[in-house]
């Protein structure tokens, strides 16, 4: 059914389009397909498809000037407003791969973009600054499913070395490497354990730390509890 | 020829007594006996290396790097002096953090048969393996054996070994099987990409030091270091030690000394050739021990003139005193970007655009509450920037930069 | 009457496996339980997980078993345990006791299975052999005649 109108429908633009150039002479009007203006070519055209790229195409994207109009070198997920979709139940991709939402999240609604582990550039988007952790799902505006793919394929990116991170730094007491080793190993380090406070420790002023409850005695606080809580009974 | 021939029979006695080294290729002219993890661990060795190992604060030992907690950076107004002995601090913890890998010949591959037993042959499709997970055991000494579907019982392969202490005893970032990064074409491109660190830094938490697996990955490494001559990757980090002890140990070392020579390091290069002459107690160059480190430079070059190719910028630099302009280039980098950082401020730039308000100070106009020449060279105080701190939230107050004059 | 002994200090404990895995998807706890006599009401009281089971071959083609082995020693000759016998079978593959009868007959079983899948697929190759060559002497017999 859907085909036939599709088809009937073509017929009578091309013949308006006869019709329209009649009256000038010489002048060939291409179907849209031919002249290069948007066309669904999907028979079924309830919805658009995106289209499937490579992995190049999507590097040489990213590299393009089409990718620097349109996001102006700031992250992909900057301008993009997804408050109407934040639904658990809406896709931006349905399962018959058609658009399914006016707003799309900003990797589903860009046709060359889709997580990959070897252009690590558009992960680092979405990482939080300095971390190898992706950001909160609702600061990246993404959905379900592309930030499921989004923290795959950063693992995927970590274990292939396209994204390094810092690897925890191994003490080696060589007392146990070496029977001939006798001397004690140092401190044990860690990587961004080195404190401000233990390189410069500064004596004029005394900073408090943040006291939480810990180690506290709160026997003593139930007990006033008590004593003012009978009191005023 | 007769120098040679102490060496020939050297080399077959090596063969006769112990196995071979994986430490050292066989393409070398003398393989003589070494015990190589003795030799490591000598002091003069130790030494040695701990000097050749520069430390490079800020761009290798504290750079920035991608952390699993989000930190903060920090900023304090300190004087001179404070920020003297602050960066000695630093540097002592940067020691720390330079640690070597040990140097360990590989595990034995063998592997011991306990017991056999033919009825049991086909009793299973697949090999059943055995780990004791009893509480005591540490990582090296736990017991894993494996019954084969033929009915044998043996110890454990290095490789199922350290398989089964990362599937029962698990750690971030150490996966059951080698990461794809460890394999050919990604290992190059991090490669390409100057992450020899990265690399070597997840190599030696992830395997054992005596690993196969890692001793051969190491070598793989060090020796693309060597080809492309891209020492700059791997200095002041815990795996240059080793890196120049495998070079050493291999009679490799003039790509090296033409390195330090570029940058005109001569005591690096004599203390190299002393390296050298440590480990390989039989090679032809002679040091005496008042021997300044010129002269050694100089005797290896005249001893060495089939290297003479090799070692064109420490010749240039002995000669002419011509240092190469590829360490000027990284020196003006590290200024240009350090000069953004670290900024003076005293009272005369601290109401321009280079005080701390930056391009702000147009609109707002700076109070100074007391002048420079009250309170003595007191108020000549710098930025220091970027010190990492731990959980940064609660060290939020102190981070702040505090002015003691007012 | 539940309350009169504490399951952990009473009796004979058993050793053996607990299901711990989700469908289609074996996994097994070996845990020592409290004694018997306490009835089926009382297995769920494991007093201590000695080790684990994954019957299910990983990508190398190994069934991975880990046992306490110092707990499990103590269970056995401090307090006698009863150890059921897919665990025992476990322990006689991994060394510490004698291989159980089982395995052998399971072996066995095996071995005899195998020979006659090697016999049966040797007969089906004969009789293919056959019909190859029943064809082609009629085909001859065809072009003599």
């Amino acid at each position: 059914m859907l085909t036939n109108s599709n088809v009937a429908f073509r017929r009578l633009f091309h013949s308006s389009v006869r019709l329209s150039c009649e009256g000038k002479k010489n002048k060939e009007v291409k179907p849209p397909e031919e002249a290069g203006w948007a066309f669904n070519h999907v028979e079924k055209k309830m919805g658009m498809y995106k289209p499937k790229h490579t992995i190049t195409e999507q590097l040489a994207y990213m590299k393009s000037k089409a990718y620097d109009d349109a996001y102006k070198g700031l992250p992909i997920y900057r301008w993009v407003n997804r408050s109407y979709s934040r639904r658990h139940d809406f896709f931006c991709i349905d399962k018959h791969g058609r658009f399914n939402l006016n707003h799309a999240c900003p990797v589903c609604r860009d046709e060359y973009l889709f997580f990959d582990y070897r252009n690590p550039a558009l992960i680092e988007q979405f990482l939080a600054d300095g971390t190898d952790q992706p950001i909160d799902i609702l600061k990246s505006g993404l959905c379900r499913e592309q930030y499921a793919q989004l923290k795959a394929q950063l693992l995927r990116a970590k274990e292939h070395g396209t994204i390094p991170f810092a690897v925890d730094f191994r003490n080696f007491d060589y007392r146990q490497w070496y029977k001939q080793w006798t001397d004690e190993p140092g401190k044990p380090v860690e990587r961004a354990g080195v404190r401000l406070q233990d390189i410069h420790p500064d004596p004029l002023v005394s900073f408090p730390t943040f006291k939480n409850d810990k180690g506290n005695d709160w026997d003593e606080w139930w007990l006033r509890h008590d004593k003012f809580a009978r009191k005023a009974k | 020829m007769l120098k040679f021939k102490p060496l020939l029979k050297s080399s077959l006695g090596s063969e006769l007594r112990r196995g071979h080294s994986a430490w050292v290729k066989t393409n070398t002219s003398s393989s003589s006996s070494v015990d190589v993890e003795q030799l490591f661990i000598d002091d003069e060795v130790q030494k040695l290396l701990t000097n050749l190992t520069e430390i490079d604060l800020e761009n290798k030992v504290f750079r920035a790097r991608r952390t699993t907690i989000q930190q903060r950076s920090h900023f304090a107004l300190m004087t001179e002096e404070r920020l003297e002995k602050t960066m000695e601090r630093m540097r002592e913890e940067a020691r720390r953090f330079l640690q070597f890998v040990p140097v360990k010949e590989p595990r034995t591959q063998t592997v011991k048969v306990l017991s056999q037993d033919p009825d049991l042959e086909t009793f299973d499709t697949s090999k059943f393996v055995f780990t004791d997970i009893t509480f005591d055991a540490t990582d090296q000494d736990r017991t894993v054996v494996v019954r084969e579907p033929n009915g044998l019982l043996r110890t454990s392969t290095p490789e199922e070994h350290d398989r089964m202490n990362r599937t029962y005893y698990q750690k971030p970032n150490r996966p059951v099987f080698p990461p794809s990064l460890f394999q050919d074409p990604f290992l190059q491109d991090a490669l390409d990409r100057n992450e020899h660190e990265f690399v070597l830094d997840w190599a030696c938490w992830f395997y054992e030091p005596d690993d196969p697996a890692f001793i051969e990955l190491s070598h793989k490494i060090f020796d693309r270091i060597n080809a492309r001559r891209n020492f700059e990757t791997i200095t002041s980090t815990r795996h240059f030690g080793p890196f120049v002890f495998y070079l050493a140990l291999n009679e490799n070392i003039p790509p090296l000394l033409n390195h330090f020579g570029g940058t005109g390091r001569i005591k690096e290069c004599a203390n190299l050739i002393r390296l050298q002459k440590t480990l390989r107690p039989d090679w032809r160059v002679t040091i005496a021990k008042g021997d300044s480190d010129e002269k050694i430079v100089k005797d290896y070059l005249k001893q060495n003139n089939r290297f003479r190719d090799e070692l064109t910028d420490l010749v240039a630099f002995l000669e002419r005193g011509v240092i190469k302009s590829k360490l000027q280039s990284r020196e003006t980098r590290t200024v240009a970007t350090g000069a953004r950082k670290q900024a003076t401020v005293n009272a005369r730039n601290v109401r321009g655009a280079e005080g701390p308000l930056g391009n702000l100070s147009e609109e707002y106009a700076v109070k100074v509450v007391k002048s420079e020449g009250s309170e003595g060279g007191d108020f000549e105080q710098r930025k220091l920037d970027k010190t990492p701190q731990r959980r940064g939230r609660w060290q939020r107050s102190s981070s702040k930069p505090r002015n003691k004059n007012e | 009457m539940r309350k009169l002994v504490i399951p952990k200090y009473f009796g004979r404990p058993s050793i053996g496996l607990a299901l711990f895995g989700c469908t289609n998807r074996p996994f097994y706890h070996i845990c020592v339980f409290p004694d018997r006599a306490l009835g089926r009401r009382y297995e769920s009281n494991i007093l201590e997980q000695v080790g684990t089971f994954d019957p299910l071959p990983n990508s190398k083609n190994e069934k991975l078993v880990s046992l306490n082995f110092g707990r499990l020693k103590y269970w056995l000759g401090e307090r006698n345990a009863h150890v059921s016998v897919p665990v025992l079978e476990l322990l006689g593959l991994s060394g510490l006791f004698p291989i159980h009868p089982k395995t052998f007959v399971r072996a066995r079983d095996n071995r005899e299975v195998l020979k006659a899948k090697e016999a049966a697929a040797i007969e089906a190759a004969s009789k293919k052999e056959d019909e190859e060559v029943a064809p082609e002497e009629q085909q001859s017999v065809a072009a003599k005649v």
